[in-house]
């Protein structure tokens, strides 16, 4: 047989690499060779790095340096100091009200786009993508277009006569302002996994125990939720995370009201006090280790990377 | 004991909670359909009319906003930040997919101990918060220059460091998705046709799992893009990215040229999502 | 390779086992496949049959053992190097390829012009009988119609030998029984030398000139489709292979003769003798006549027993009658004269000793 090919660079380098991946292919070493950069990457800048932040938290700091030693000053500070304490727990509140804000939005939204189809689904499906792509500083612009004194929902009602200027309701710069900028940011989040595992479940489970004399809300608690709950565990715990260390929306559209991560930008960017900054971080880190640990139970339920 | 007049007028009131609740239902959609959408849409409305603020209603048409534009770019930082952004998120897209597609590769066609916990790892950049990933690369990096002393300038590389560690997750689920679609035993008749093995994947393989490529690219890309607190921590003095421009804009800029400029980055990310849906059908993976 | 050099072997495993951890998917497997042969490798899910096949193709590699192609030592040769063209079961068709294309893709690997290759193309296609389907796209034809380019695509580049796995597992009955005998047609034109996978044992039996009958890993016969089904070599064979009537008793030699005793009645046995390790006694249902009760004849085997169940089934009418151990399966044909036998009506069974096989257990 005639390969022409062999004569060239190209099927000379066709050649030999080729041998080299039949040698390897089902081989240990070729497996591990496949997936060993990524882990490399993700042990690298992931785990190493996490490491020296956790040690730069035990770092005593004094006079305006970081100093060599040990002390879990930073972490009581954090824990104890009734500025932090507030912080913590307006970050975590503000998490839990998006997740529950996002999963009564997402999940009638992520079940009209499976079930509704068409048209229909395809606009779910377009709408919730779109903000996906777009700046988180441009989706706060547009939230602060629409929620400040005199934008376009406050200008509304006022024109409705609903509202005066003396008592329309601040939007901006405070909690809520906060709530509502990031309740836009993770409702794709919540509604893609949702989408992903109801694509799995077949309507004939909601006809037949409708058959069976179930009523909207039993089909609901009985059948959609159970099954569903690996697309639903999956939003809500990426939901809840991602919202505790959100930045941008909320540096943005919180005025004066402050967050964790807006707590540890600000130690970092204008003191010198990085084990500060890292005790912050590591609680972040220790939440996500809590999820993350979750999601590996959640995650075996939806086999494999296809799933989640 | 129930009579037939009781409970026809109970079958009413069953329709009239189930007419009542499906109307609900329908609202429900609508708005969130409205509240998803509505901050970009009033974006690109504001940046068309005339005042130089955000006032509402919008006051006439004006397309002032962007003829404007082109003087004041260089001005803003704009023009610097736009190509330092383009440039970074290329990169990440590019550096990400390839990494991803090994690792998906390798998690698809073969059986690790432990699998699960693997999977895990790899895909837990997703919810790390990235504010950590900044801040803890960031003293990597420094800590990493202590030892080989030596002092490390953040620029280009540092930051794309960061943008491949939190994108890596995207290209290995979507690439991950599109080869448990495929079929291997298309690369067994190429190479039974006297295809090599290089030229089973080039040929077969990678055409047939171009959407998982392309739509992982175009993920790492976009996130890649809008990415603000990883590159607030390992940008340089001279790669300032977009967002970063962008985040010190909002107060201290006319919200209509804010706006103008939000608007064609708008267009400019929604033509690449559909170009490349037109190009390689990346939907189908998203 | 041609015969002309004298090699008439095609193909030839020799000792080969593959193993998938303690597993034994193909155990110790010895055959030759001469040239211009049709071997059928047959058997049920599991039996090591498509591991066999793909190891000739070079998709597995065995173990331990030798395999050669046309006299070479191919165990380690790499499949692109090696000369076989395959149909896959679900036949694998590019998608993102014309059907043309599909063909042109092991041409374009062994370096032909793009005027041969055009030439090629309308030459397999018109073999398979689908002029004119070049520009189509696999996707939209219809089952029949991939596989009829899936084998186009095979005989293409001319190979060695062609390897045929469930070539027609995922067609209807109609269009495999069509199939079935365009495929043998075309396999004996070109005279290639042809290895075919199949569960489906009536497939093997109409296309095949020999049969290798799989189980565990383990040929248990090879022999033509006509030995395979009328001399099974063992239990295993004569059971998987058309319909059986294993007979329950005593077994045992007297005066020379090997006799079954079936609650009393003895039945002589076609058999040189008893083997040590037992047997099994069975007879075709077709071999057998159901006659009214009664009927005697010195000359053949008779078994008393009654009608439980008629089955009407045109050309044939099927009895279930029992014999009091078991129950079994008589087929009269519809002929001139038969009379047909109630439920519940006793009968004689009757067939030749001749007919009264030995499988070794």
């Amino acid at each position: 047989m005639t390969r022409q090919e062999s004569e060239t660079t190209f099927g000379r380098v066709n050649e030999r690499l080729s041998s080299v991946l039949r040698k390897y292919s089902d081989t240990q070493f070729g497996k591990y060779a496949l997936i060993g950069p990524t882990l490399f990457v993700v042990a690298v800048l992931m785990i190493f790095p996490t490491i020296i932040l956790l040690s730069y938290s035990f770092n005593p700091y004094d006079q305006g340096a970081i100093q060599a030693g040990s002390t879990l000053a930073h972490y009581v500070r954090a824990f104890t100091t009734t500025l932090y304490q507030d912080t913590l727990v307006r970050t975590i509140k503000i998490a839990v009200i998006v997740t529950i804000i996002d999963f009564v939005l997402g999940f009638p939204l992520a079940y009209a786009a499976v079930r509704k189809g068409g048209w229909m689904g395809k606009l779910i499906v377009i709408a919730t993508l779109a903000p996906l792509t777009i700046d988180l500083v441009v989706r706060s612009f547009g939230w602060f277009i629409l929620l400040n004194g005199t934008g376009v929902i406050n200008s509304t009602l006022m024109e409705l006569g609903l509202v005066t200027r003396g008592n329309a309701p601040q939007l901006l710069f405070n909690e809520t302002g906060i709530i509502i900028g990031l309740s836009h940011v993770m409702l794709p989040f919540m509604v893609f996994p949702i989408i992903n595992v109801m694509h799995t479940i077949p309507h004939d489970l909601e006809e037949a125990a409708q058959n069976l004399g179930a009523n909207r809300l039993t089909v609901f608690t009985r059948i959609l939720v159970p099954l569903a709950l690996p697309g639903i565990s999956a939003g809500i715990l990426i939901t809840f995370v991602v919202s505790l260390a959100s930045y941008v929306t909320p540096a943005l559209l919180g005025g004066g009201v402050r967050v964790i991560p807006v707590v540890i930008t600000e130690t970092f960017t204008s003191t010198s006090n990085w084990p500060f900054a890292s005790a912050l971080s590591m609680i972040l880190v220790g939440v996500a280790l809590l999820v993350i640990i979750a999601y590996q139970r959640v995650l075996k339920e939806m086999e494999g990377v296809g799933g989640v | 004991m129930a009579t037939s007049d009781d409970s026809a007028r109970s079958i009413r009131f069953d329709q009239l909670v189930s007419r009542a609740g499906s109307i609900g239902y329908r609202a429900l959609i609508w708005a969130t359909i409205v509240f998803l959408l509505s901050p970009l849409v009033v974006v690109v409305i504001i940046s068309f009319q005339e005042s130089a603020y955000a006032t509402w209603p919008p006051q006439g048409f004006t397309l002032e906003h962007y003829t404007a534009l082109p003087n004041q770019l260089g001005f803003l930082g704009v023009e610097e930040a736009l190509f330092v952004s383009v440039e970074l998120a290329v990169a990440t897209g590019i550096v990400s997919t390839v990494l991803g597609a090994l690792a998906a590769f390798a998690i698809v066609r073969y059986d690790f101990k432990y699998q699960t916990t693997l999977e895990t790892i790899l895909i837990s950049p997703l919810i790390y918060p990235w504010i950590v990933v900044g801040l803890s690369l960031l003293l990597f990096i420094n800590r990493v220059g202590d030892i080989l002393g030596l002092t490390i300038e953040l620029n280009f590389w540092t930051l794309l460091l960061g943008h491949v560690m939190f994108t890596l997750p995207y290209p290995i689920r979507t690439i991950g998705a599109s080869l448990q679609n495929y079929d291997d035993s298309l690369e067994e008749a190429a190479q039974n046709l006297g295809a090599t093995e290089l030229e089973s994947y080039l040929r077969v393989t990678v055409p047939l799992i171009q959407p998982g490529l392309m739509s992982g690219f175009v993920f790492a890309f976009i996130l890649s893009f809008n990415q603000y607190i990883v590159s607030l921590f390992l940008s340089g003095p001279e790669t300032t990215t977009m967002p970063l421009v962008l985040f010190s804009l909002f107060y201290n800029t006319a919200p209509a040229t804010l706006a103008a400029i939000a608007t064609l980055l708008m267009a400019g990310v929604l033509s690449v999502i559909f170009v490349m849906e037109y190009l390689f059908g990346i939907s189908d993976f998203m | 390779m041609d015969s002309a050099d004298g090699a008439e072997i095609a193909i030839q495993y020799d000792g080969v086992t593959k193993e998938y951890g303690d597993l034994k998917a193909v155990n110790d497997v010895s055959f030759d496949v001469k040239d211009g042969e049709l071997l059928a490798l047959l058997g049920p899910s599991g039996s090591g049959k498509t591991t066999t096949l793909r190891m000739l193709a070079g998709f597995e590699k065995p173990t331990e053992g030798t395999i050669s192609l046309a006299g070479d030592d191919v165990t380690h040769v790499p499949t692109h190097k090696r000369d076989t063209g395959m149909v896959f079961q679900d036949y694998a068709l590019f998608p993102h390829m014309t059907v043309g294309d599909n063909i042109a893709f092991g041409l374009k690997r062994q370096g032909f012009e793009k005027g041969e290759i055009q030439e090629r193309i309308d030459e397999v296609l018109d073999m398979v009988d689908l002029q004119g389907f070049a520009d189509r796209n696999p996707r939209n034809l219809s089952g029949g119609q991939q596989q009829r380019v899936a084998t186009a695509r095979a005989i293409a580049i001319e190979p060695e030998v062609m390897l045929m796995d469930e070539p027609l597992g995922a067609l209807d009955k109609k269009l495999r029984d069509q199939l079935e005998v365009e495929l043998t047609e075309l396999q004996a034109d070109l005279g290639i030398t042809t290895l075919y996978v199949t569960h489906n044992q009536e497939e093997a039996l109409t296309i095949a000139d020999r049969i290798a009958v799989m189980n565990e890993g383990e040929i248990e016969q090879i022999a033509s489709p006509i030995e395979v089904y009328e001399e099974p070599a063992t239990e295993f064979v004569a059971d998987f292979i058309g319909d059986t009537n294993f007979l329950e008793g005593d077994l045992h030699e007297t005066d020379g003769r090997v006799v079954l005793d079936i609650e009393g009645t003895e039945v002589d046995v076609n058999a040189a003798g008893v083997p040590a390790n037992g047997g099994a006694v069975f007879v075709r249902p077709e071999k057998m006549n159901a006659r009214e009760a009664g009927y005697t004849d010195e000359s053949v085997n008779t078994l008393p027993g009654t009608v439980t169940r008629r089955l009407f089934l045109g050309s044939k009418v099927r009895y279930f009658v029992d014999i009091g151990r078991n129950v079994v399966t008589v087929d009269d044909s519809n002929k001139h004269g038969t009379t047909l036998h109630e439920p519940g009506d006793d009968v004689v069974l009757s067939w030749s000793v001749h007919d009264t096989r030995l499988a070794h257990g």
